[in-house]
């Protein structure tokens, strides 16, 4: 079982009519709808890429002192992370997937029970 | 015979550290193995098209820019490109490449040009370093991504099968994500681009020959 940290409890993880749901409020109400995860796994499926709006407001509280390195190409600031997201430059198209991919990994460990 | 090639930058510098001085080259070592390293301004076309030539080498593994088509040494230039290399330096040997991307092309390339078995990356290979500039052999971020890639040189040299070896790899990387997520999960979300990434290729009960260390004497 794993636990996740406050600050991913706290990133949205979905739009639902307009507004950015955070993590915490799908758990919580995945007791009262056990469907929910998976249908918020596919909704998520479904989309072609994540909306740049989701994916910069789960930047929005990341420390922005660690530098992502792609490997031979460049090095990123979480504000320069951000910054290519907003643009959706190749990089930030490439980091929109990235988080496409982390949000199934979520959903789907949720899925399994694998999340305290 | 191993060729390890270091081709390293300002940026690189780090994966080019815990490498030589933590993860692959002392394990080689330690294993009594004899290496040709080419690091720096020595990773350059003709070195290592002469390196990987020999007869006695079975082994090439490298970190350095890459793309869809190539992998690059010092100051870029590049050491293989598709289409553009003889078949002797790859025929009969395991390749590993940490590098972005030179498992699309670049890695099938080396298979139809005899290599046993091709290990990298489709897509870019990304990893994390802390900030101040951390000594970087003491960087934790940078340390978990180089130990998962080093494990298929680990693998490799300790004769597990392209089969075996994408499995120990797998786990290393899951094992590293589930213990990096209630601690940080962006380092988690990075480590899981790069299993996903991560292929082998060739044939999966291929591995090095039994007889590498009488070999090398």
């Amino acid at each position: 079982m794993m636990k996740l940290s406050t600050l991913e409890l706290e990133k949205p993880i979905i739009i639902e009519e307009g507004r950015f749901v955070p993590l915490k409020e799908l758990l919580m109400k995945q007791k009262k709808y056990p469907r929910l995860i998976s249908e918020s796994r596919k909704k998520i499926a479904s989309l072609a890429v994540l909306p740049k709006e989701l994916v910069i407001r789960r930047y929005k509280n990341e420390p922005k002192n660690k530098v992502l390195h792609i490997l031979g190409k460049r090095s990123l600031t979480i504000a320069e992370v951000i910054q290519e997201i907003q643009e959706e430059s190749i990089m930030g198209r490439e980091l929109i997937e990235r988080e496409k991919m982390w949000i199934d990994f979520l959903l789907s460990e949720i899925e399994k029970g694998n999340v305290e | 015979m191993i060729v390890e090639v270091e081709s390293y930058d300002a940026q690189t510098k780090t994966v080019y550290l815990l490498r030589s001085q933590k993860y692959v080259l002392p394990y080689f070592k330690s294993k009594g193995i004899n290496v040709k390293v080419l690091e720096g301004h020595l990773a350059i076309r003709s070195n290592f098209a002469s390196e990987c030539s020999r007869s006695d080498v079975v082994y090439i593994t490298g970190a350095g820019h890459g793309n869809y088509d190539c992998f690059t040494g010092h100051l870029k230039v590049a050491l293989w490109k598709v289409g553009d290399y003889s078949s002797q330096e790859v025929e009969g040997k395991i390749i590993h490449l940490l590098s972005c991307r030179t498992c699309r092309d670049l890695g099938k390339d080396l298979i139809r040009n005899g290599a046993k078995a091709f290990f990298g990356y489709l897509e870019n290979f990304q990893f994390y370093t802390e900030p101040n500039n951390i000594d970087p052999l003491q960087d934790k971020y940078t340390n978990t991504f180089i130990k998962c890639d080093s494990i298929i040189d680990r693998e490799v040299v300790n004769c597990s099968s392209v089969k075996e070896i994408e499995e120990r790899v797998w786990q290393e990387y899951t094992n590293e994500i589930y213990k990096w997520i209630p601690i940080d999960s962006e380092i988690a979300k990075a480590l899981l681009w790069d299993r996903e990434w991560f292929c082998g290729l060739g044939d999966p009960d291929t591995s090095l020959i039994s007889n590498i260390f009488e070999n090398d004497g």
